[in-house]
């Protein structure tokens, strides 16, 4: 027998990415045989933390016990040869293999030569492990005929077969439908009736009342509170996940000028990602969109701007029904975006700022088709510096500078142009917490001049701090209005987002 | 100036920047040394420039389709076509007039270079495939239409592309060499065209969500390297006197060395103009000293290749380091 109750020790782990702290001093004790919830907002640091359980990402300071003993766990191989897995929210696997394959995976059973897959003898024992372990799934099918449901299932199958004693579970529900839902909450207490470990993290609160024994609920990088499932209710739950003690001053009455519609969107539909989504934005308005990961915000704002295709929409801008084939169309109109992915989508990193900032507008230094590089360089230089973006020359590539003063130098590229609205999705996501009060100066800097803009976040202080009015979005469909006023009330925004 | 260049770089980065270029200048070194009064002669590097300026000439669009991530394995095969499309034109049926058969022929290249540029872009056939299949196409029309055969018999006056000089010193070739070189670098350097082929080998989607259509960018480098393709196939048929069906298949993998050896040089990992005209000499050189120095053909094939594999893992590990 194990000399402790606890599968899982986490003493003291610190976690920082680059100056920002992701993970502040975690202590948590996970009980052998029990379903453990992690709960938190975006952001909280539980994607973090299981990445650091999971060998994916190092661990700063501190250590994890397993049971009992320190360990250092460094990749998710040998996080699963330990008996620890992850069944992650993007399901991975080979979709053309067959599900037995899939199972089997690196460890097929083969003939005599040991090059050769013993084929007979891989679907009859993955029949077998497969009723062993009470799942239901057709061995010889490809894993790509399967639904979402049964993917799961054989994903969790392949990691029950490598013995896995603590099975991670990623928002599990987030792609499932009602009744499938139900099914894998049985499986769950099934497995814990076989003496596995759950950890469980999800934003949907009914479910975790339904099958987990104890909650730890997480906020900006720290544990906030670890109690059993009795000692909770939805109110209490949703309290603690709210970040009530950081001060922000919001003044009700704030300075806005707020004019009229510039732009609206009517009855944006996309089949399973926006159900009949409306919302407008008004001169001078700053519109925050708030909704937890998969809300359909991005795939929103994407549609609107012609990145992605929609099944419908009523695009008005400025009175003129319009719709946009490509973002350069969008752009043109006065519509433009700064992107989610600031690294992935925002910069060119081995390019010169000033080449960054004119990338989009290069016609306008152009003469017989040539481009007047003093003027380029002219006007990238004011825009540079009317947001501060701190450098010592902008001839500098952007890949050298800071998250916050990349993030200035996306922004400086339409800052001195035509824009009539401009979106920002999760601006300040991975910058630290000077560098943000910053960018959101800038955001108001750009409401005072007259443009209608709407903040893509995750983070309601964020919202709170700098929006005239929050829509929520939860499950592609915009659940709810807040207008200033009731922007106190974080927990109206976060239950609005949660569906509750 | 040095001071200048010492006080924004640190020694890695000057052996970065220039280490190809003085590894050139060892090779350079090498062969004087090596050949004895025969390597080192006005005549000799004449030489080795009319050698150079054909494969300098299809590898400079090739570097527009490499800066951007992309290869455009079409270039051999289309060049030969293209030498026999304007053989053809000027010798078949009476013939036409030489220039009208020149316009035609970079015209029809750089149509060849737009349907590349269409199926990697806008049809998302991977590059690879898509050029090597039509680059097929191009080969497998070709020799129905020359059914192997050379055309032969080009006017006279058509030596003016690549027989002929200048002054009767500086060969033609190489001044077409120096006019695509410069129309390349104002391409490159000064227009939107060319920031935009930048930015999509620098971040595609960062590229595309600036607002830049970047699958016209795409298929416009394609453009651009097909044309190269029909102006090389024009200094070479002129140079030869004569159009073979496959006379420039050897373009292929040279053009592409010369673009990853230049890569490695100047730009920091990125292929650059300056850079493939390094990488077009550093060949040339290498083929022109071996021969000097009476190697044997297959040993100057070995030699080539380890020069170009050793580019690429420099080049590859200036990627790395970037990252």
């Amino acid at each position: 027998m194990p000399e402790t109750d606890y599968i899982i020790e986490i003493k003291g782990i610190n976690k920082a990415f680059g100056g920002v702290n992701a993970l502040k001093d975690i202590n948590l004790n996970i009980k052998r045989g029990t379903c453990h919830a992690i709960v938190g907002e975006n952001g909280a640091g539980k994607s973090t933390l299981m990445k650091i359980l999971t060998g994916v990402v190092k661990k700063d300071t501190g250590a994890v016990l397993y049971n009992g003993r320190d360990v250092n766990i460094n990749s998710i191989l040998q996080a699963e040869e330990m008996g620890i897995a992850i069944i992650p929210q993007e399901l991975s696997f080979v979709s053309y293999f067959t599900v037995a394959e899939n199972i089997f995976y690196g460890e097929e059973p083969t003939r005599k030569v040991k090059t050769f897959i013993d084929w007979k003898k891989l679907f009859k024992e993955c029949e077998e492990q497969l009723n062993e372990l009470k799942i239901n799934l057709p061995v010889k099918a490809k894993a790509s005929e399967l639904n979402v449901s049964d993917q799961q299932m054989m994903v969790i199958a392949r990691v029950l077969s490598k013995k896995a004693d603590i099975i991670i579970m990623d928002e599990p529900t987030a792609r499932l439908g009602h009744e499938e839902v139900q099914e894998l909450l049985d499986y769950i207490k099934y497995l814990q009736s076989l003496g596995k470990t759950i950890i469980y993290i999800s934003h949907r609160l009914e479910e975790i009342f339904a099958v987990c024994d104890t909650v730890t609920i997480m906020r900006d990088g720290q544990v906030i509170d670890t109690l059993p499932i009795g000692d909770l209710d939805n109110d209490k739950l949703i309290n603690m996940m709210v970040n009530r003690n950081t001060k922000i001053d919001i003044e009700v009455e704030r300075d806005s000028n707020i004019g009229d519609v510039v732009l609206s969107i009517e009855h944006l539909n996309k089949k399973g990602v926006l159900k009949d989504v409306s919302f407008y934005v008004r001169k001078g308005e700053i519109l925050g969109m708030f909704g937890l990961v998969g809300a359909g915000r991005t795939e929103a704002i994407r549609a609107v701007l012609g990145i992605d295709k929609c099944d419908s929409a009523k695009i008005v801008l400025e009175g003129k029904q319009v719709k946009f084939r490509n973002i350069g169309q969008a752009f043109d109109a006065g519509i433009v975006l700064v992107p989610e992915e600031r690294r992935k989508q925002g910069i060119l990193p081995n390019t010169p700022i000033y080449k960054n900032i004119s990338l989009g507008c290069l016609e306008n230094f152009e003469r017989f088709g040539l481009i007047n590089k003093k003027k380029e360089y002219e006007y990238a230089k004011e825009s540079a510096d009317m947001l501060n973006v701190a450098c010592s020359s902008i001839k500098q590539t952007v890949g050298s500078l800071s998250g916050g003063n990349q993030q200035k130098v996306v922004i400086s590229k339409y800052i001195n142009r035509n824009v009539k609205v401009f979106i920002l999705d999760e601006p300040t996501r991975g910058i630290d917490v000077g560098a943000k009060e910053q960018i959101y100066h800038v955001i108001e800097g750009l409401a005072k001049k007259g443009m209608a803009v709407i903040v893509v976040s995750s983070e309601i202080p964020e919202l709170q701090r700098i929006c005239d009015r929050i829509c929520v979005m939860s499950e592609g469909k915009m659940t709810s209005e807040i207008s200033r006023k009731e922007f106190i009330d974080s927990d109206k925004i976060l239950r609005n987002a949660i569906g509750i | 100036m040095l001071k200048a260049i010492g006080k924004n770089m640190n020694m890695s980065k000057l052996v970065r920047t220039y280490g190809t270029l003085a590894g050139y200048v060892i090779l350079l070194i090498a062969f004087t040394v090596l050949a004895s009064g025969k390597f080192l002669t006005a005549n000799n590097i004449i030489t080795i420039l009319r050698q150079i300026a054909m494969l300098a000439v299809i590898s400079i669009g090739q570097t527009f389709v490499m800066i951007t991530g992309r290869t455009d394995l079409s270039v051999g095969y289309s060049a030969s076509a293209m030498g026999i499309l304007v053989a053809s034109l000027m010798v078949k049926h009476g013939g036409i007039n030489m220039w009208l058969a020149v316009l035609i022929t970079i015209l029809v290249a750089g149509l060849a270079g737009l349907i590349n540029g269409l199926l990697v872009a806008y049809v998302g056939v991977p590059d690879f495939i898509g050029t090597l299949g039509f680059g097929y196409v191009i080969s497998g029309i070709n020799q129905a239409f020359t059914k192997g055969h050379p055309v032969t018999n080009l006017p006279a006056e058509f030596e003016l592309f690549g027989a002929k000089r200048l002054f009767g010193v500086i060969p033609n070739a190489v001044i077409i060499m120096l006019l695509v070189l410069a129309v390349a670098g104002v391409i490159l350097n000064q227009t939107k065209l060319g920031r935009y082929i930048y930015g999509v080998g620098d971040n595609e989607e960062a590229t595309m969500m600036s607002g830049i259509n970047t699958k016209k960018t795409i298929t416009w480098a394609f453009v651009l390297s097909g044309m190269t393709c029909g102006i090389t196939a024009i200094m070479l048929t002129s140079r030869l006197g004569s159009a073979h069906p496959q006379a420039a298949e050897d373009y292929l993998l040279n053009s592409i060395a010369a673009v990853w050896l230049g890569s490695t040089a100047f730009h920091d990992g990125q292929p650059n103009l300056a850079g493939t005209l390094l990488g077009a000499l550093i060949i040339g050189t290498m083929s022109n000293g071996l021969t000097i120095l009476n190697v044997e053909y297959y040993f100057q094939d070995i030699a080539t290749g380890l020069i170009i594999l050793a580019a690429v893992i420099l080049s590859s590990m200036q990627r790395n380091n970037r990252k």
